[in-house]
This record gives C-alpha cells, structure tokens and sequence, in this order.
C-alpha cells in the first residue's frame, strides 16, 4: 500500500484514479486541481508516488514534474494523458517520469503500471 | 440496440403505450427469448406455425426445434442459427410484448413486417442492428457519405458511438446524416485540434440532457449545468478524442487536442459542410457535430 498525491485539473478525473487505487488499498493522501497546488502538496504531504495529468491550464504536467524532481531527483511520478502521443510521453520520461497511463483508465492498467513504478 | 428502434416504432405508430414499452424494456434483461419469437424475427416461420408448434409441445412434450423440423418448418441449420440467437436479447423485446399480452403471436408478426417495409433498412440492415455491430451500424448511418475524405468522419463517429454505448447508454438511437448551413444549440460540448488536418467535432443538447450525460460519466447525480457537469462533458470529450487521435497518429497524422469547451445559447455556422447525426439516449436526444474545417461561432441575441 502506497501513499498516493493526484494532481489533475479535472475532479471527475481525480475520483476516477482514487476509486481505482483505492481498490488496490492505496491511500490517497491528496489531491490538487492545478500544477502550482501539485508542487506544494508534495513538498508539504512527502507521498510515495504522484499520478500528473499532462494537460493542465496555467502550469503543465510536465513542467511541474520538472520542479518535483529538482526538490527530490528519486521522486516516483506517473503521468495521466488523453493523448498518448510519443514526444510528449518521450518527454516526460526523459524528465524523470516512471511511466504513464492514458485516459479513459483501464483498471488493470492502473494497479499495473503504479505497482510497477512503486518497485 | 434494434430494441431502440422497433420501440421506438412501435410507440410512433400508436401500437403500443408508452408504460407498457418502458416496463418490457426494464425487465428484457432477466429474460430468456424463446425460439418461436426468434423464427419469426428471421423470417423462417410465421405465427400460425409458431402456434401450431407451441400447442405441439404441450401434447408431445418435446423442444421446439425438434417439432419444428419434423413439421417442415425448420431445417437443422436454421434451428442451430436460432440457438446461438437465443444467447443475445435483441428478440426480448418482442417475447416481452407477448408475454405480457399486448401483442399476439400475429400483431407481433404483423408489426415485425411492417416495421421492415417502413424503416427502408434492408434485411442485412436490421441483422446488424441486432448483431449490435457498432463499426457496421456506424455504415448504415451514414452510408450517405461514401467519399474517401469522409473516411475520418466515419471513424469518428464509429468511435464515439463506441464511447456513448461504453460509458453512458447502450440504449442508443441515431438517424442518418444530415448536412446543414447552421446549427443552433442550446448547450454544445466541443473540442478543438491542431495540427495538419483540421476538424471540428462536438455533442449538443439541452441542458437538462447533458445534466444527465454528465452525471452518467461523472457516476454522480448533477441537476444542471454546474462545475461538475461542465468537468465531466469536458472530461468525456477529451478522452474520447484522445482516443481517437491516438487512431491517427497510428496512420501517421499527428495532431495535438486544444482545451474542450461548453458553449451557451450560441450558433454553429461551417465555412466548409457541418454534419449532423441526432442520437437518441434512453434520457434525452444529443446530435453529434462534425465539419472537416473549423466553424465560426455566433453567439444567439438573448
């Protein structure tokens, strides 16, 4: 069981992944609607991993996954997409993402890939 | 999906209530349709053999197929076809109305016909609708474009109905495909993209009907066009096109999604041809909106 921050503009989202980590006994330590909210949230609550929605107004994913890695270069940081599109995702990687998961969630999917990333 | 549309036909043509369709299409999921209806629904026997064969049954205690062969009715491939039919619901509907005495075996066969004579579908046609083969029912709707620049609208829109029956109603209704210089909404969902191809999708309806659309994704009761509801539209419109670029850049086209929107009170006015396929859901009716090149958007005088 990990202590799990989702960072995602979208609420519908946001409780989408909680219901589906939660079912695999994560505890969801936070939420954060916007980047700038994300980056706080994980210098304040320490989780053990962070789901980052890509596509966010004002502050990027990415961006914020930038500045989550300067504050603690071994962070665990999945990222949430719509478009699994190869330079973005590459990009992210590239930054210091574990792995990413595409939209609409496939339950499977999910418990997979954050097990995965918590190893 | 066929459920929809004979329902649906049945209820235009006054030959049914509207109380009487909603209580046999609540309870078609518990109930397993028998052969006679089925036979009929293909065309193999008609209700006064059907008839002739359930009476048999009572004196003779055997199965219906077998009776039916030995009648002349049937022949073993047809009585294996109608066995494996028998797993999927689409003749429930009509078993229902039987079962609960609002059609005889006879109106319910005179109906059938009818219903084939009046909705134009080929008999090809309905079999996909009862297949509910979405990439073939897709076709039937909008077979009036063929052309091979309409190919991204067919994919599309076969995606989207895909995502509609998936995550908010399987009890789907469309009509074909229409064009139009204009279109008028009262609420519109929509989502634009950047790239080297340009078009311009979207869903529109009252605002009572996206409340409900909305609340389905969101797995949330939502009375009206609130945060939530605005987030949840939002939500089903970016994954759903997230999908679908993900389709193209599979065939090599590479485009990025722009921040979904729900307009108000506005309308759509294409430079190019809009497209517009009225959906019906078991809660409301959204067209679904598509030009291959960005629309202007006019906002109505209120």
């Amino acid at each position: 069981m990990a202590k799990i921050l989702i960072v995602d503009d979208s609420a519908v989202s946001r409780k989408k992944l909680r219901k589906i980590l939660e079912t695999a006994n994560h505890e969801i330590i936070g939420e954060a609607g916007d980047g700038a909210v994300g980056l706080k949230k994980y210098q304040d609550l320490s989780p053990d991993l962070v789901t980052m929605d890509i596509t966010m107004p004002d502050v990027d994913g990415i961006t914020v996954l930038k500045n989550i890695i300067k504050v603690n270069p071994a962070a665990k940081v999945v990222m949430i997409t719509a478009l699994g599109k190869g330079s973005t995702i590459l990009e992210a990687l590239n930054a210091g993402a574990k792995n990413y998961i595409t939209k609409p969630f496939a339950n499977d999917q999910v418990i997979t890939t954050i097990a995965e990333a918590l190893a | 999906m066929f459920n929809q549309y004979f329902g649906n036909y049945l209820l235009e043509k006054n030959l049914i209530k509207p109380e009487e369709l909603r209580m046999v299409l609540a309870q078609q999921q518990s109930v397993k349709v028998k052969l006679g209806v089925l036979a009929i629904d293909a065309g193999y026997m008609n209700a006064e053999q059907v008839d002739k064969i359930h009476k048999l049954q009572a004196a003779k205690d055997k199965r219906f197929g077998e009776l039916a062969i030995e009648e002349g009715y049937l022949i073993e491939n047809q009585v294996v076809e109608l066995l494996n039919a028998q797993k999927k619901s689409n003749s429930l509907l009509g078993q229902l109305l039987i079962e609960k005495g609002i059609f005889s075996l006879g109106q319910y066969e005179d109906a059938m016909l009818q219903y084939k004579a009046d909705s134009k579908l080929t008999g090809d046609e309905i079999q996909v609708l009862k297949n509910n083969d979405i990439t073939k029912i897709a076709e039937i709707f909008l077979k009036n474009l063929s052309g091979d620049d309409d190919r991204i609208l067919r994919d599309y829109f076969e995606l989207f109905l895909r995502n509609i029956v998936r995550f908010i109603d399987d009890e789907i209704r469309m009509e074909a495909a229409v064009t139009v210089d204009s279109y008028a909404y009262d609420y519109l969902v929509t989502q634009g993209t950047e790239g080297e191809y340009n078009f311009f999708s979207g869903f529109a309806a009252s605002e009572t009907v996206l409340a409900q659309f909305a609340g389905i994704y969101a797995e949330e009761e939502i009375s009206g066009m609130n945060e939530l509801a605005i987030d949840a539209l939002g939500e089903f419109m970016n994954c759903h096109n997230g999908l679908f670029l993900s389709q193209l850049a599979h065939r090599g086209i590479e485009l990025d999604l722009l921040v979904t929107e729900v307009k108000k009170a506005g309308e759509v006015k294409p430079t190019g041809a809009l497209y517009v396929i009225p959906c019906y859901l078991s809660f409301g009716k959204i067209d679904f909106l598509y030009a291959a090149t960005s629309p202007n958007f006019v906002l109505k005088n209120c």
